[in-house]
């Protein structure tokens, strides 16, 4: 029971350190990238190929995962999105398409890996680092488990006091309200994008890589599961809201460890689905999110 | 010149029927080679170059083209050349499906290499039955891929070499199993739900639990860690290529240390990632290139000078089987003719050949192997055991 | 031009069954109802197609309708399950919708095959039947496009709050839209599933999404024109492109961002500007 909550929890942190920089890009510039999962195989895949040429320690590969994360989203906010959003004539068909161009853009990278692969799995089996297991009574816990656990914990936290605290964080908070006003307060919106974007896709970067480390390996296609995952935990606890994305990464994964422990989980990705399509139904902001006024 | 042409041909196919279309085509033709060959014999080859199993599509090419090298080069057609002309049909069902009606439409084709995937292959069948073309498949493992006279295919269900992996087990003396299982995929689901089962009744060990994982799942964090807490004397891990190194991977962090059984989507490489982790481990495959069987190692000499020194996988081996059986078929024909060909092949299928694989024979149009234990030493693939011959 | 439509047949139909699937999501579309419930429909039709051939044996049309008035009445209750909802949250409870089905046909044991699928369903359905289910469904589209019917759609599309004060039945109009999309899904799923006489979970996926989508994008969303012209280009794209082999999903990447980002009123509306723009010169005053 204990080892299930423990797994439930690395589980949870994987998905809420993909999930989080996309809920921050939705909730408060608006833009909803599909191909944040490609993003995040991507620097994986980078990892895999540099630890194939040196062998590398974990931090390092993580530091590479980062910037390759930062560097792939800030391009796709660059060349894509934000014409789009420059252009669209109302903020209705800005989001279908930026939608659809996430779906292209998301190809890229991936056809890039599977030619590469030829979809078989890669892993970082050329680094320094060596998993470790540690038991503490009737639990075991690797470090990998621990780094992804502390690196979850700090980075959520530093994320929400900049949202709070910080003058650029509430800036950031402001475009989310209102972004014409925000623009006319002095707020420089196209700057703060690009630097939401950077941290989304840094911290896609770090998921891709520890997510290879926690497993083993992942293949190209890993990007596109944990893309709709992600999607169910901001819908679930609320989009933009830190705090709903903890949560809803959370229950997420224990939801999951329920059905695959209990059951004979083929079911388990039905559960991500109902609860998007539940909650949607039921509580369309989420568990957290700011309510949304429709008149019809 | 004519009578002595009329008589080579009845001599080499035989009956009066099959002797008319034999002779049309030669002569409709011209520069025939010997035995009412054309010059050349044109065939489709549908495969997934690009997509998620562009790692079978690939390597199938790699067969099928040297299978087709040693065909022309040797002149096992006489003067006749066997043409491949390659499809990718990547990861579409409908593409595949519309290269099987070009090649239908197209008179020019002889027959049809056909697609990986079950689901690209049962859209190809009817359509080939339809129109009397002759398909030979490699993989496509599901039911509703052989569907009439006209549809082959050289990848042995694993369910029919099996048993190596039971013989294993009762000689390690293992008395539980565990089964993990992709129960979205129709060949893994088959053996994890009936083969393994069976297996068991017959080799003296209990299923002491029985896993299905999606088809795409990747964490199997809790799946290895229930394993693994329930010890059982050995796992059968019956998953696609990637997922492999990862579900290992889990299972030994977690402590297990029993047996780890698996099925041909632990070769090719898949395992690599999993290192030294997944060391110990074996699954029954239709082919190794350890094997001592002089077809066997005929076919990895060769694949291994033609491809810098690498060793071939199953796929490879399965095409390259796939491409002699369909060689073997039109020389049987001795001619280009669909028709000729399927009846060709029905032939070459009654009696079975030596081949990559070992020892061919079919049942229907469906292929037996003998098999083998394959198994993972740490970095690369061994053959574990060799009673199998 | 027998011989190349007998090598293309299959290209032929999907062509006309991607156009009913684009236009069972831009039926929705152009309501202001942003759902991908056709997708869903799509697979409702396909799995009841088939299992009505293969079990009860009826005739490829029953069957087809079978699946129609199945998906008919699951998207109704839809649509009265997620009134509420609009924009990427309604997108995203139909996509959510529709993946639930595809979980559930492999696991729906013997009657949906399992992850094999159902194969074996041969019918007697011609192109020829595709192609006239197609043309009707765009004229009976196209006629809703013009008159009354027309403005009331452009209305709730483009502001329902006027469209409810000025009498237009706003509510009817959007589960109206529900229902035609999920009649057109599922028609062009049971057909899909008739000519190729097999259906797989594989099949009834997050690609079809994405699919009709980016079809309705690049072709353009207002009007069945731009499904037509969507269902043309991604159904010859992969044969045009085939000369650059292995790199096709790259190209094909490509070209959907780059026309989501330059393009944003798709191929139609760019059509659109080049005739009005070759039409302006002849206009007296022009543009200031």
């Amino acid at each position: 029971m204990a080892q299930n909550l423990l797994n439930a929890l690395t589980l949870g942190s994987l998905y809420l350190l993909f999930a989080l920089g996309m809920s921050l890009a939705w909730g408060t510039i608006g833009i909803l990238n599909f191909a944040h999962g490609s993003i995040f195989m991507f620097a994986a895949f980078t990892g895999h190929l540099l630890v194939g040429q040196v062998a590398l320690p974990l931090p390092l590969v993580l530091l590479i995962g980062t910037a390759v994360g930062a560097a792939l989203s800030v391009l796709a906010q660059v060349l894509a999105f934000e014409p789009i959003q420059r252009r669209a004539r109302d903020h209705r068909r800005a989001e279908l398409q930026i939608l659809v161009g996430g779906i292209g853009i998301a190809t890229i990278p991936l056809a890039i890996a599977q030619h590469a692969t030829k979809s078989v799995p890669f892993g970082f089996t050329g680094s320094t680092f060596q998993v470790e297991v540690y038991r503490l009574g009737p639990v075991q816990l690797t470090n990998v488990q621990l780094v992804i656990l502390g690196a979850a914990a700090v980075l959520t936290g530093v994320l929400a006091w900049w949202l709070r605290s910080a003058r650029t964080g509430l800036a950031l908070r402001s475009i989310g309200v209102d972004a014409e006003v925000a623009t006319m307060m002095g707020v420089n919106r196209r700057g703060l994008a690009v630097a939401t974007m950077a941290v989304a896709g840094a911290l896609a970067g770090i998921a891709g890589v520890l997510l290879t480390y926690y497993l083993g390996s992942i293949a190209a296609e890993s990007g596109d599961g944990f893309l709709i995952k992600a999607f169910a935990a901001i819908v679930l606890g609320g989009i933009g809201s830190i705090g709903g994305a903890v949560a809803g990464a959370m229950i997420l994964a224990l939801a999951e460890t329920v059905v695959l422990t209990q059951t004979s989980g083929m079911w388990v990705d039905a559960v991500s689905f109902g609860l998007i399509f539940a909650v949607l139904v039921l509580r369309p902001r989420g568990l957290f999110g700011r309510k949304e006024v429709r008149r019809t | 010149m004519r009578t002595g042409n009329r008589v080579r041909c009845a001599l080499v196919v035989g009956t009066a029927a099959v002797l008319a279309t034999a002779c049309a085509t030669s002569s409709g033709t011209g520069g025939s080679g010997g035995e009412g060959l054309p010059g050349t014999v044109k065939i489709m080859s549908i495969k997934e170059m690009t997509g998620p199993v562009a790692f079978a599509g690939t390597h199938s090419t790699r067969g099928i083209d040297l299978a087709v090298e040693q065909i022309n080069q040797r002149k096992f057609l006489g003067d006749t050349k066997l043409e491949i002309d390659l499809h990718d049909s990547a990861a579409s069902v409908q593409e595949a499906a519309s290269f099987a009606t070009q090649a239908v439409s197209d008179q020019s084709y002889s027959a049809i290499l056909g697609p990986a995937a079950s689901s690209q292959a049962a859209a190809v069948s009817p359509i080939a039955d339809k129109a009397k073309i002759p398909v030979i498949y490699t993989q496509a493992g599901s039911d509703g891929v052989l569907v009439g006279d006209y549809t082959y295919r050289v990848t042995a269900p694993a369910s029919s070499y099996f048993h190596h992996a039971g013989e294993y087990l009762k000689s390690k003396g293992a008395k539980t199993a565990a089964v993990l299982y992709n129960s979205g995929n129709p060949t893994l689901a088959e053996l994890g739900q009936e083969t393994v089962p069976q297996l068991a009744k017959k080799y003296g060990f209990t299923v002491s639990s029985s896993d299905g994982v999606q088809l795409t799942a990747q964490d199997f964090t809790n799946a290895g860690a229930k394993i693994a807490r329930a010890k059982p004397d050995a796992v059968f891990v019956l998953l696609q290529g990637p997922q492999n190194p990862a579900a290992i991977t889990q299972l030994k962090q977690n402590g297990y240390s029993g047996e780890i059984v698996g099925m041909t989507s632990m070769g090719a490489g898949n395992l690599k990632p999993a290192g030294q982790q997944a060391k110990g481990t074996v699954w029954p495959s239709d082919f190794s290139p350890h094997a001592e069987v002089p077809s066997v190692q005929e076919f990895v000499k060769a694949y291994q000078a033609k491809y810098n020194g690498e060793l071939p996988n199953n796929y490879a081996a399965e095409a390259y089987d796939a491409a002699w059986f369909l060689a073997r078929g039109i020389k049987e024909a001795g001619s280009a003719d669909r028709t000729a060909i399927q009846q060709g092949l029905a032939t070459v299928a009654k009696q079975g050949f030596e081949g990559a694989e070992g020892k061919l024979r079919f049942e229907g149009n469906d292929l037996r192997v003998e098999g083998v234990l394959a198994g993972w030493d740490g970095s690369g693939e061994i053959l574990v055991s060799r009673e199998a011959s | 031009m027998i011989a190349w439509y007998e090598a293309n047949v299959v290209l032929i139909q999907s062509m006309f069954i991607s156009l009913l699937l684009a236009l069972s999501i831009q039926v929705p579309f152009r309501a202001g109802v942003f759902s991908l419930a056709g997708i869903g429909s799509y697979g409702i039709g396909a799995y009841t197609a088939a299992i009505v051939t293969l079990q009860l044996g009826w005739p490829p049309f029953a069957a087809i309708g079978a699946g129609m008035l199945l998906a008919a009445v699951i998207a109704y209750l839809l649509a009265l399950v997620l009134a509420r909802l609009s924009g990427l949250y309604l997108g995203m409870a139909t996509i959510a919708y529709s993946l639930i089905l595809s979980v559930a046909v492999i696991n729906g044991g013997e009657l949906t095959g399992g992850a094999q699928g159902l194969f074996g369903a041969v019918s007697d359905l011609q192109t020829g039947h595709v192609v006239a289910v197609a043309v009707a469904a765009v004229v009976l589209l196209a006629l809703s496009e013009r008159g009354r019917p027309g403005r009331w759609i452009d209305a709730v599309r483009e502001d329902p709050e006027l469209a409810v004060s000025v009498g237009v039945p706003v509510t009817a109009i959007r589960q109206l839209s529900f229902v035609v999309g999920g009649l057109l899904g599922a028609c062009a799923g049971a057909m899909n599933t008739l000519l190729r006489t097999t259906v797989t979970p594989e099949e009834v996926g997050f690609h079809l999404v994405v699919l009709a989508l980016t079809m309705i994008i690049v072709g353009g969303s207002r009007s069945w024109a731009g499904a037509l012209i969507g269902a043309v280009v991604f159904t010859w794209l992969p044969t045009v492109l085939a000369f650059v082999g292995e790199w096709q999903t790259l190209v094909y990447g490509v070209v959907v961002a780059v026309a989501a980002i330059f393009v944003p009123t798709g191929i139609l509306g760019l059509a659109q500007d080049f005739v009005r723009r070759l039409r302006r010169p002849a206009l007296p005053g022009g543009r200031p």
